[in-house]
Formats: structure tokens, C-alpha cells, sequence
């Protein structure tokens, strides 16, 4: 896995339960779930022509929600109705060489924060998309729970 | 690497080069979404979904078929390739399911309608090598990487 020197591009994007729309967002995409047409999750990228990196931030961040959802289930964790994630994915150059390098962020306001932590890690280790890219990109994984 | 059992979801997209300006393409697309390039907010790409909710596995076959037909241009040039009008990159990724856990996989096919086999062949393995999608994903997840030229 090789350090990124120089981030050229960040794709942003907020995931959230359908039923909440981006707060800024240009283009809002309803997403839907495996097995269902119904959309399931809405992502918000801050641009009208978003960037590669904000497609794959949403990808990712919308089967980390449903990761996150699964964990909560199992360990009768009640998650918040304003629970959310938020992805950064940086394009970046080392040399003359392009990687990519992630930020996750799980909001899980008024949850215990060694739960909510708990929670972040395993439905980490559950996600296809970190299991996808484990052990290749850097990501750093972050939980806000005030 | 866990190779998948059960395929439960697959992400279709068709990315193309934007040459018709902002105009949207898709040729049967209920999401066609303009891409621009590090750097530039101007449109470089054109990635058609098939689903008005696309799911999860679309936006990441986008993100990844947006950089991989950037890394065919960047891989043609250096190999002195002039590639056709109507080159184009097509990506699935299935969601699977082996035992309880999840994976992904994917498909990569290249359309370089009128260059010679061996050449698209060496360029579409060429880009797979440079493109960070592909860096991100390698031996954790499977990868075909087809290519057609005719």
C-alpha cells in the first residue's frame, strides 16, 4: 500500500435513511437495496457533475449504512433516526503513480461511544466495499456520536 | 479472497466519452450522469445506469468504469495508440453472498471497435495496472477484464 503525496480530487457524500434528502446536495440519488426496488437510502454528492470518487464514496457508504444497520440489529442496538455517513474518497498521486485513500465517518448522536465505536469496526469488517479494498488503500475510520 | 456463491445484486453502467458536449447519451438510461475530471469541472465522462434508484453496485461500477476509461487514454498515449471514436468501457459488479458474508465482483470489458486484438489486449491490461480502482480492489476482490474489437 503506498502513501499518497498529493490529493487531487475528494468526492463527498452523505448517506442517510430514504426519507431524509441532502441537505446541499446538487445531485441527490435515491438508492435501493438487494432484492428491493424501493429506494433504501438517499446520497447526497456536492456537485452537478460529481467526480468518480464521490460515485464510489456512495457506493460504498450506502452498504456501510446497511452494514452498520445489520450489526445494530444483531447486538439490539437501537441506532438514531438521524444516524448517518458521511465518505471522503481522495484521488491522489505518489511520484507518477494515482491511489485512492478513504475517510469514514459514522453520526450515531446520543449513542454510547465505546458502542457506537464497536458498532463503526464490525460493520467495517462486514462491508463488501472495505472488504474490497482492505489491506490496498488507506481508510480512516471516525465516529461522532454528540 | 473469497470467491462468491450466490450472486444477489449486479451493477451494470456504460461509460463513454462525453464528445457530444453536456448532452446525456444513454441509449436506455433512466440515470445518466455527467462525470467531471480531477481537476476540471468540466464534463469528461457520460455513465448511463439502468435504474432510476440505481443500486450501491452501479455508482461504484461508474466510479471505477470513469477512472478505468481515463487510465485507457493515459495507457494509449503512452503506448502511441490512437483509439477509435466510439471507445467505450462497460463494468459490472455483482454483490454476492458466500456462506453469511458478503463480496463483491467484477466484470471489465473494453470496446476499441477496429484495433487490432493483441494491441487492445496489452492496453486494456496496461490501464488495469494503472488505474487506482483497479489498485484499490486487487486480490481482494475478482476481476475479469474482457475486450472487444470488433
Amino acid at each position: 500500500m503506498s502513501k499518497i503525496e498529493k490529493v487531487l480530487a475528494t468526492g463527498k457524500t452523505h448517506t442517510t435513511h430514504s426519507g431524509v434528502g441532502g441537505h446541499n446536495g446538487n445531485l441527490d440519488i435515491e438508492l435501493s437495496s438487494p432484492g428491493s426496488a424501493q429506494p433504501a437510502h438517499v446520497f447526497a454528492a456536492t456537485q452537478p457533475h460529481p467526480k468518480a470518487e464521490q460515485l464510489f464514496a456512495g457506493a460504498w457508504s450506502a452498504c456501510y449504512t446497511a452494514a452498520v444497520g445489520l450489526v445494530a440489529q444483531e447486538r439490539n442496538i437501537v441506532l438514531p433516526a438521524d444516524m448517518a455517513v458521511d465518505i471522503e474518497v481522495d484521488l491522489g498521486q505518489t511520484g507518477l503513480a494515482y491511489f485512492l485513500q478513504a475517510r469514514l465517518t459514522l453520526r450515531v448522536p446520543g449513542l454510547a461511544q465505546d458502542v457506537a465505536t464497536e458498532l463503526a469496526h464490525i460493520a467495517d469488517s462486514i462491508c463488501p466495499y472495505s472488504k474490497a479494498t482492505r489491506g490496498n488503500i488507506d481508510v480512516a475510520l471516525n465516529v461522532i456520536t454528540a | 479472497m473469497s470467491k462468491i456463491e450466490k450472486v444477489l445484486v449486479t451493477g451494470k453502467t456504460h461509460t463513454t466519452h462525453n464528445s457530444a458536449g453536456n448532452t446525456s447519451r444513454g441509449h436506455n438510461g433512466n440515470l445518466d450522469i455527467v462525470l467531471s475530471s480531477p481537476g476540471s469541472d468540466t464534463p469528461a465522462h457520460v455513465l448511463t445506469a439502468v435504474q432510476p434508484h440505481p443500486k450501491a453496485e452501479q455508482l461504484f461500477a461508474g466510479a471505477w468504469s470513469a477512472c478505468y476509461i481515463a487510465a485507457v487514454g493515459l495507457a494509449a498515449q503512452q503506448m502511441k495508440v490512437t483509439l477509435p471514436s466510439d471507445t467505450a468501457v462497460d463494468i459490472e459488479v455483482d454483490l454476492g453472498q458466500t456462506g453469511a458474508a458478503y463480496f463483491l465482483q467484477a466484470r471489465l470489458t473494453l470496446r476499441v471497435p477496429g484495433l487490432d486484438q493483441g494491441v487492445a489486449t496489452e492496453l486494456a491490461h496496461n490501464a488495469d495496472a494503472i488505474c487506482p480502482y483497479s489498485k484499490a480492489t486487487r486480490g481482494n476482490i475478482d476481476v475479469d477484464i474482457n475486450v472487444l474489437t470488433a
